[in-house]
């Protein structure tokens, strides 16, 4: 792979046109230095690290990094912790209750699909049994079936869409808790 | 270099090499670091940072069959030069009263 498709790669992230601008200047810079590959990770440093401080550089350009200290008093950060740990009794169960109920209403509702997939596939056989000796019956019992395992097909990448997102919204939330935590 | 070059200083260096005519990337860096020891990549956010700023334009040229970007200063770009100018001396100045001798 070329110094510069290793580095498209690192910007992943930035803002389209933004990273097309970066790679358009070191394009043109490395065509410019004539500089091959291996030259390029000499005088610019490897992908990895070019992306790394181009990255860098645009965040913090654009107020998007977290101040590196902290303004506020030692007084002011010891009273920010006791009010912290007086609200524990509150915000704990909160949170706590928060994700519990989002976990458990994921868990029901694929026990829940569990019991249509199990259902389908019941009707399905039953249906397949019987269609010789009641064929009409058969007949509806086999479509039933294959009704669920079809609902069932259509909701598991809605299952997998939902899950993922719950688990990204806990871990955002947690990470911005522990961001607003590092600010103070 | 132990001391870490403002980025005003860099920006107003930046801006001299271009006082006397258009240039890209390349060049702008090579005639800096044939005095300052920067790294090749600090040349890219400065000129970003400028040309948000309007003190460069762009334009895009033809050359050897691919394109190339020249870096433009223009007239706020002078009269910011200028300030910035004037604003190190002082700088320095102050700095050598103290430091000098």
């Amino acid at each position: 792979m070329s110094y510069l498709t290793k580095l498209e790669k690192e910007l992943k992230g930035l803002p389209d046109q933004e990273r097309n601008d970066i790679l358009e200047y070191y394009r043109e810079y490395l065509e410019d230095g004539g500089l091959s590959d291996q030259e390029a990770s000499t005088t610019l440093g490897t992908p990895e690290e070019l992306g790394e401080k181009v990255k860098n550089d645009y965040y913090t350009e654009n107020g998007e990094q977290v101040p590196p200290y902290s303004q506020h008093t030692t007084a002011f950060k010891i009273l920010i912790t006791v009010l912290v740990v007086l609200s524990l009794p509150v915000t704990l169960p909160f949170f706590g209750g928060l994700f519990f109920t989002l976990f458990m209403l994921l868990f029901v509702f694929i026990i829940l699909l569990l019991f249509a997939t199990a259902a389908g596939v019941a009707f399905f056989i039953y249906g397949l049994f019987s269609i010789f000796h009641t064929f009409w019956s058969g007949m509806f019992f086999t479509g039933l079936g294959i009704f669920f395992i079809g609902l069932m097909l259509l909701a598991i990448p809605a299952i997998l869409f939902v899950t993922r997102k719950v688990i990204r919204g806990v871990v955002e939330l947690s990470r911005w808790l522990v961001r607003q935590w590092e600010r103070i | 270099m132990k001391i870490k070059i403002p980025n005003l200083v860099l920006e107003a260096v930046v801006l001299q090499t271009l006082s006397k005519e258009e240039l890209y990337g390349y060049v702008i860096t090579k005639q800096i670091q044939a005095v300052i020891p920067i790294s090749d990549s600090t040349t890219y956010p400065i000129l970003r940072r400028l040309e948000q700023k309007g003190y460069v334009t762009t334009r895009s040229a033809i050359f050897d069959e691919r394109t190339r970007k020249y870096y433009c200063l223009t007239d706020e770009g002078r009269a910011h030069l200028t300030e910035a100018k004037a604003e190190w001396e002082t700088f320095v100045e102050q700095v050598n009263e103290i430091l000098g001798e």
